[in-house]
């Protein structure tokens, strides 16, 4: 699962969704744990992946406007939360 | 970490990065994109 919101508690909220399951317990995944691994698209892991061209022209641009340590430090938070279970 | 012959889910946001983008950037590392999608929390 590849994540690409802009705010760090978003980003939070999606990764727990897909990781431990719903965390506000009002959809179908309340209680449900995928287990799926997720990161988000500006993780240096993304982008040391992809073709340098590609993330540039598609990525960078949006990426300049995020507060990106603190979107990193939530996704890891939960996939943490996941290796660990 | 490896994306090479993995099976991807992009899930964008309209005022972040859109999921066109996610599935092109998961293309270029080897992924299979299964399903683009974008969000919208306003």
């Amino acid at each position: 699962m590849i994540l690409g919101a802009a705010e760090p508690d978003y980003v939070e909220m999606m990764a727990e969704t897909v990781t431990a399951g719903d965390p506000t317990y009002t959809g179908p995944l309340a209680g449900v744990s995928l287990g799926l691994p997720v990161y988000h698209v500006t993780e240096p892991e993304m982008k040391a992946l992809s073709d340098p061209a590609v993330y540039r022209d598609q990525i960078e641009l949006s990426e300049l406007a995020m507060e990106t340590e603190r979107i990193w430090e939530r996704v890891r938070q939960a996939r943490g939360r996941t290796e660990t279970a | 970490m490896e994306l090479r012959g993995k099976k991807v889910i992009a899930i964008g946001e309209r005022d972040g990065v859109q999921a066109t983008a996610i599935a092109e950037v998961a293309k270029s590392a080897g992924a299979e994109v299964l399903l683009e999608l974008n969000q919208c929390f306003v």
